[in-house]
């Protein structure tokens, strides 16, 4: 599913001249946005719902949402990237839920997509690959598990205190190890 | 809590990652508001995150586009109608 993204042109838009132009209707504008956006949503989605039929339905849907919704994004609230973000794995953990997933199969995806660390990935920026790799190496199983978990899957710090089997505090602390370990190996790419 | 507590607490990572309760989150919020400082943090912190989440970009069909900008194009043709 790796493919080179076709940007129609060479213009950048900067943060606000997407927004506005989203909030004027601009439907060239909108096509950048998907251009510029999808691969990150898409990894997303897919990383949430472990299907390509369904985080291609999520996708679209993501898109419907910023394209409709757009006068409700408030930037005082934080950056465009971080509104779509939020609606992706909202869009995505719903549909999630809504095909009833047992509990166990969340563990079960996130022990199982190691394809998606691998291989798949996009080419639209040509680091991209060799970063994750350089990330994934460093971040032990357990550290990754607990940052996939919470952030992809939507669990709560009591459900992943049942999945590792430790205590909830431990949760706590381990989490913000884990980000800091992560945090760190990204200064270093 | 003073700003070096909530960093070290952890419960910035649990605020970003989701994973923070209803009543943390309302906390951390509130001391947002206090020190500027504390929402620098979480910010940065919150960018590392998508910075991790932008490295397994993954290109998705190009169906998808072409649909999108097709349902875009007829909707705004019906709004203008109206």
């Amino acid at each position: 599913m790796t493919r080179k993204l076709i940007v129609e042109s060479d213009y950048t838009y900067t943060e606000a001249e997407l927004i506005q132009g989203l909030k004027a209707r601009n439907q060239r504008v909108f096509g950048y946005l998907y251009d510029h956006y999808s691969p990150a949503l898409y990894g997303v989605a897919l990383k949430i719902l472990n299907d390509e039929n369904a985080a291609g339905d999520t996708l679209q849907e993501v898109f419907l949402k910023i394209w409709r919704n757009i006068d409700r994004y408030n930037e005082e609230k934080g950056r465009l990237f971080t509104w779509m973000l939020n609606i992706t794995r909202n869009t995505a953990i719903d549909m999630l839920r809504s095909k009833a997933h047992r509990f166990e199969q969340k563990i079960q995806d996130v022990g199982d997509d190691v394809h998606l660390y691998t291989g798949h990935l996009a080419v639209y920026q040509s680091t991209d690959h060799l970063g994750l790799s350089k990330v994934l190496e460093k971040l032990n199983k357990e550290q990754r598990i607990i940052i996939d978990l919470s952030y992809y899957k939507g669990c709560t710090q009591e459900e992943i205190s049942t999945i590792l089997n430790i205590p909830l505090g431990t949760v706590k602390t381990r989490t913000r190890l884990a980000m800091i370990k992560l945090r760190n190996l990204l200064k270093t790419l | 809590m003073s700003v070096e507590r909530f960093i070290s607490s952890g419960i910035i990572e649990l605020y970003v990652t989701g994973m923070a309760s209803e009543a943390e989150a309302k906390e951390l919020e509130a001391a947002m508001v206090a020190y500027p400082e504390l929402e620098k943090e979480i910010e940065s912190c919150r960018r590392d995150l998508e910075q991790y989440v932008s490295l397994q970009a993954i290109a998705p069909p190009p169906a998808i586009k072409d649909h999108l900008l097709r349902m875009v194009a007829d909707e705004t043709a019906k709004c203008e109608k109206r």
